[in-house]
């Protein structure tokens, strides 16, 4: 199974709150059996932002939980249509959700995940997200990025 | 010139913790400055910081968002405790506010 593919990667989705976003995301990991538990990783995401705000920059927050019900290193990459009230002043519509297995994590995957937090630092490959419509070229971006940060 | 050592630490230790790396580490090489960055996360402790590193380094920022290991090593060194998101957001300045502190002590 892949840490990232096209099936997670949802463009111009039309959600009207974060909360809304998360569920989104959780449904769709939920039903591809990533995570065993809805309402338990959208709780972790919260958790999580409680401890601070994985708000990045320039419209993009990158939320996260590490928990049991997560099964498979998996990203859901969103770019909402509008931006969405993060929290204090922060909007964000790109959303770079990480569900990270605290069980069993098997560290080729982790990796993945943490090679994709790092390419958010990368402009290009922002650029790329903030503006295709095509998922692969968001996957094409990453694996290029991915395999000169490991040389 | 600054000989900077660096210790990057989150929750999760899968996001942060690797981008906060990464940023400090290219903004160090972008403003002339020699810099490790330790990474505590999932994986362990990785690019660990040696004795010897430590003794040569002019100063140590802890970027770290959790209690981290090994902090008995960094005693006595001028140390910059600050915010995980700092590092990510604007390493930069961070570290050109670092320089001014430091050329001030010299």
């Amino acid at each position: 199974m892949s840490v990232i593919s096209d099936e997670f990667i949802l463009l111009n989705t039309k959600f009207t709150s974060r909360d809304e976003a998360f569920k989104g995301a959780a449904l769709k990991l939920y039903n591809a059996g990533r995570i065993t538990d809805i309402n338990k990783f959208i709780e972790g995401i919260y958790e999580r932002e409680k401890l601070f705000s994985t708000y990045m920059e320039n419209g993009i927050a990158i939320p996260h939980c590490k928990i049991k019900e997560v099964k498979e290193a998996t990203v859901v990459i969103i770019r909402n249509s509008k931006p969405l009230v993060w929290q204090n002043e922060e909007i964000a519509n790109i959303m770079i959700i990480l569900a990270i297995p605290a069980e069993n994590p098997d560290n080729i995957h982790l990796r993945i995940l943490a090679n994709i937090a790092q390419a958010l630092l990368n402009k290009d490959f922002v650029d790329v997200i903030k503006n295709t419509n095509n998922a692969e070229a968001i996957i094409d971006k990453f694996r290029v990025i991915n395999s000169v940060s490991n040389n | 010139m600054m000989k900077i050592i660096a210790v990057t630490a989150c929750p999760a230790g899968v996001a942060h913790t690797y981008m906060a790396k990464k940023a400090l580490e290219d903004a160090a090489a972008k403003l002339g400055h020699t810099i490790k960055v330790e990474a505590q996360g999932a994986f362990g402790i990785e690019n660990e910081i040696t004795q010897k590193e430590v003794a040569d380094a002019d100063v140590v920022i802890l970027a770290v968002a959790v209690g981290i290991a090994k902090t008995e090593r960094f005693k006595g060194k001028l140390t910059v405790n600050i915010p995980i998101n700092t590092a990510i957001k604007s390493p930069e300045n961070l570290i050109k506010k670092i320089e001014e502190k430091f050329n001030a002590l010299e």
